[in-house]
């Protein structure tokens, strides 16, 4: 009697299982597909690219479109520029943001809570709003078509000083007086103590940043009119509309784009699980 | 001697907080003010701005029947997009919530369009899209019997907008569902238990305790995909533009943001960009009004 | 902290040494492909330099960028001496300030250049006796057809119905590869049913009359009776299969589908686009021009540049260069065009189809306006409207928004 309960339960266990499984894997089939398809694309040969029924398979793969990717366009160029724009970005993002995130959670001075008020106040808007006078700000300062115009306006924002605070909110303030009673200078307190046990949080944001900072499409789009300095995303446009009609090209230049921020997430994947769980339930 | 020191402190404080301040200031706070003003004047980036008043809110209210549009358009896209949206990603959560194998592996693909650009993977819409028999959905379709006609995805005005949707969701399930699972992980395990003792089936469990305590994250979500959907940009002006013409066929996917990016960065008419711009910020800044007033609602 | 010095001294240094640079410069923006920019300047290091001491810098820009690219440049002021652009962009940059207005400046040389250069392109280059680009290639809307399915290329509208009819009884039909749902797909079927968009004096839009709504209707019919699908994005794939054996297109496949389907080989070929009822087989012809900014420092060298861009010579050489690229350049000088090494058939086709083809209105206010005639063609193909009613309304649109 009892096994018989058992072996029923058991049954509707694996039924449910089932279940589980084939959403999931019909799920994840649809999430991943697009890109399968793109990694296909781009690795065959010029006569099964377009053939009918389509083939999700190839046994002849080739490397012709990423050679042709580095070799027409300068790829390595617009790659180095990207990497070097995130991590400038991400770089100064994080010591800026930290340091003013350390004085705005543990600092009490005239105006604090004011200033920050309005620092999180300019994350409701848009950035449609600033785009304009942002492009004239950048002109008149003669940034167009420079580093300085890609990595300057970006080095800060508020989200960012937002997440620092709340991070840097959560340590115990015993640890600072301690310090300071030891005669250490802000500085010192900030750079030996504050930014090493915030470890997880500045590596959330940095994940963060870059991924914002890889896919930026709109602002370099705008202030870069040199090919020279392209990034990423817009040589992809460029590839777009320049080779159009070259489905492999398109599809190898979509990979080299993706392949960094796949990487990353693959080996830091807790972290963004951790930034993003923050950003969801803090706020 | 004890002001002074005071002072020093405060001085070392505003340090802090100085760089950060200027380079918001120069690139947030001034560009937010500037464009305010920008909005009552005619600017065409060359000649100087010239002040006409309400002229640009005036035209855009009554005479553009582009922006009504557009408006409409959004308002479609947002009405579809966060709803259907949100229940996919907490269908995922909740089966990524049970003990699983692999869990590590399907959060990855999940959450693989969120880390990617729209511009990367928009190649590969279009090709799925595409409305000659090469393009997929219509191969899967047609194999399975379902059409007798090839549709032209993103050229027929009733299905390109529908199209841009379902490509919206796609790529935000992922960022949603990991949201909702650690809304689901921060549900105390004494809770469930209790509830199982009591003898609550699963479906019992998920709609009596579950879904009440996943309030707060699900609201938060409803407002911020939101947001995000009012500014819908790379989609529409990747997958529905030409050179000739914008927002897909007769503007059937046009939405607030390309409009917006259209007079601005390919008409120059920066005034009355301007003034598209702080429309939008005041429907943003409405719902996030909106927002506040129910949640505190909820928490009362 | 010596480092740190040395790098304050250097940096300055090296900055002056660019800028000591710019004098014999010039800078040329390239609308195109990376590839016909890196053409331009391998041409100009070879023979421009060597004779006049200029160097030139060549950067690309593609299509689809381009125009927003040039008006954020000339808000910024961040122009180059000299740029290629879209036929229509240079006078209405022209009549934002931002170009030389060449005609004026260089009489004589601007007289000489127009004799030797297609009638058809020119038309649309100049603006009210005012030049502010001129033309650096062109491309020309022609009927692609392959020769194995499709015996004798259609010549009249008639012809082209019949056709499409017995493609359609195979289940097959043609594909609008340039202008698919535009003007630019609609402007033939208009000049050959005699219409046009604005009267000669360009004052005044003439696009409500009898020959544009017999083009309307006919431009309809191809879409909603004879199956020619809305987008073209795959007309390579579709003419290789067989299934769109018939195509109108831009000459620029000309030189890659040899590259592209090899198999195809004597099977396919070009015709020139079928006659309307005028009588007439117009075709809509595109390209680009070349013109000064005024920002530039060097505008009578940059124009030296400009007259060395439109020897014959020169734009051979770029024919041939751009060919390797399996790609295609025509030259707007008629004088080369028999020693083109194009194939024969092609070039009597190319050359006959050019003469008897028409650019975008040059009128000015025509960009702003393009939008009401895609919405014109758009709704009566894809919502059903009425031709007369559209028409009207784009008669009313566009001659509102003529800047005089």
């Amino acid at each position: 009697m009892n096994s018989k309960i058992k072996r029923k339960i058991n049954y509707k266990k694996i039924f449910n299982k089932t279940t589980l499984y084939l959403f999931l894997c019909f799920g994840f089939i649809v999430m991943v597909f697009p890109f399968f398809w793109m990694l296909i694309s781009s690795i065959k040969p010029r006569e099964e690219l377009l053939a009918y029924p389509p083939k999700f398979y190839t046994l002849k793969p080739t490397l012709e479109y990423y050679k042709q990717l580095f070799t027409l366009v300068p790829m390595f160029r617009y790659l180095l520029n990207s990497i070097i724009v995130a991590v400038a970005v991400t770089v100064t993002n994080l010591f800026l943001s930290s340091l003013a995130g350390y004085a705005f959670a543990k600092h009490k001075f005239y105006g604090n809570k004011l200033l920050f008020t309005i620092i999180l106040g300019s994350m409701m808007v848009p950035w449609q709003v600033n785009i304009i006078p942002s492009f004239i700000i950048v002109k008149k300062l003669g940034w167009l078509n420079s580093f300085y115009g890609l990595i300057i306006p970006a080095m800060v924002n508020a989200f960012g000083i937002f997440f620092m605070r709340q991070i840097i909110s959560t340590i115990p303030d015993e640890l600072i007086d301690a310090a300071h009673i030891d005669g250490c200078s802000e500085f010192y307190i900030f750079w030996k103590i504050i930014l090493p046990l915030s470890k997880s949080g500045l590596a959330t944001l940095a994940i963060f940043t870059f991924m914002s900072q890889w896919n930026n499409f709109v602002w370099p789009l705008i202030i870069i009119h040199k090919s020279e300095m392209r990034t990423v995303p817009l040589s992809l446009a460029v590839l777009n509309s320049q080779f159009g009609n070259n489905f492999g090209l398109l599809m190898a230049g979509s990979t080299v784009a993706i392949v960094p921020m796949l990487l990353a997430f693959i080996f830091l994947q807790r972290y963004f699980v951790k930034g993003i769980v923050f950003t969801g339930l803090k706020e | 001697m004890k002001k002074r020191k005071k002072f020093k402190k405060h001085l070392i404080s505003y340090l802090f907080i100085l760089p950060a301040f200027l380079i918001l200031s120069i690139f947030v706070f001034i560009p937010v003010v500037a464009s305010f003003f920008l909005s009552f004047t005619e600017y065409d980036g060359i000649s100087p701005p010239k002040v006409v008043g309400l002229k640009n809110y005036v035209d855009i209210l009554f005479h553009d029947r582009l922006f009504w549009k557009a408006v409409i358009n959004t308002v479609y896209y947002v009405i579809f997009t966060v709803p259907i949206g949100i229940a996919c990603s907490l269908a995922v959560a909740m089966a990524l919530y049970q003990k699983i194998r692999f869990s590590a592996l399907f959060r990855t693909g999940f959450f693989l369009p969120t880390v990617t650009s729209v511009a990367a993977i928009s190649v590969v819409w279009r090709w799925i899209y595409s409305g000659d028999r090469y393009g997929l959905l219509n191969y899967i379709l047609t194999k399975l019997g379902v059409l007798a006609v090839l549709q032209d995805w993103l050229m027929q005005p009733s299905t390109t907008l529908p199209a841009i949707i379902v490509m919206s969701i796609w790529g935000g399930v992922g960022y949603n569902t990991i949201i909702l699972l650690a809304g689901l992980q921060s549900i105390p395990d004494s809770v469930l238990e209790a509830a199982k003792i009591d003898g609550a089936t699963p479906w019992e469990r998920f709609w009596y305790v579950i879904l009440p305590m996943l309030k707060p994250v699900m609201l938060f979500l409803v407002i911020m995909s939101t947001i995000n959907s009012f500014q819908v940009f790379e989609q529409v002006y990747i997958m529905a533009s030409t050179t000739e013409y914008f927002g897909g066929v007769l503007y059937s996917a046009l939405t607030i943001v390309p409009y917006l990016y259209e007079r601005a960065f390919k008409r120059f008419l920066l005034g009355y960009a301007s003034a598209l711009a702080y429309l939008l910020f005041a429907i943003i800044f409405m719902i996030t009004l909106i927002y506040m007033k129910v949640s505190k609602f909820y928490e009362q | 902290m010596k480092k740190l010095f040395r790098l304050f001294f250097i940096f300055p240094l090296i900055l002056s040494c660019a800028k000591k640079e710019q004098k014999n410069v010039l800078t040329l923006w390239h609308v195109g492909s990376e590839e016909e920019a890196q053409i331009i300047k391998n041409l100009a290091d070879k023979y421009f330099t060597p004779e006049s001491g200029i160097s030139v810098v060549c950067e690309s820009v593609s299509w689809s960028e381009a125009h927003t690219k040039y008006l954020t440049a000339i808000a910024g002021e961040v122009l180059p001496d000299l740029g290629t652009m879209g036929l229509t962009w240079a006078s209405e940059f022209g009549y934002k300030g931002a170009m030389v207005e060449l005609y004026e400046r260089f009489p004589a040389d601007v007289e000489t250049l127009k004799k030797n250069i297609f009638k058809s392109i020119w038309e649309s280059a100049e603006l009210k006796g005012k030049v502010y680009g001129i033309p650096f290639d062109l491309t020309v809307q022609l009927l692609y057809y392959r020769s194995d399915i499709i015996s004798k290329p259609p010549q009249t509208w008639q012809q082209l119905t019949e056709v499409l009819k017995n493609l359609n009884a195979q289940n097959k039909s043609m594909m609008i590869a340039w202008g698919s749902l535009d003007w630019i797909g609609f402007s033939p079927f208009l000049w050959q049913a005699g219409g046009d968009y604005y009267n000669k004096e360009g004052t005044k839009s003439i696009i409500n009359s009898e020959e544009a709504k017999t083009a309307l209707k006919f431009f309809a019919d191809l879409y909603k009776k004879y199956n020619v699908p809305r987008s073209a994005e795959n007309f390579g794939a579709g003419f290789r299969s067989g299934e769109y054996p018939l195509g109108m297109c831009g000459n620029w496949l000309i030189n890659s589908f040899p590259y592209e389907m090899p198999e195809l080989e004597g099977k396919w070929s070009i015709g020139l686009l079928p006659k309307g009822p005028s009588g007439k087989r117009t075709s809509f012809i595109g390209g680009r021009v070349i013109g000064i900014f005024k920002t530039s420092k060097n505008i009578d060298k940059a124009f030296e540049f400009i007259k060395f861009l439109s020897k014959p010579q020169i734009q051979k050489e770029i024919y041939i260069e751009v060919a390797k690229t399996k790609n295609i350049y025509l030259p707007p000088n008629v004088n080369i065009w028999k020693d083109l090494p194009i194939k024969e058939e092609f070039k009597k086709v190319l050359f006959e189809q050019i003469k008897e083809a028409k650019g975008p209105p040059s009128v000015l206010g025509w960009d702003d306006s393009t939008k009401y005639v895609v919405e014109a063609i758009q709704n009566v193909i894809v919502a059903d409207k009425s031709v007369e009613e559209e028409l009207k309304k784009c008669e009313e649109k566009l001659t509102q928004h003529i800047i005089k």
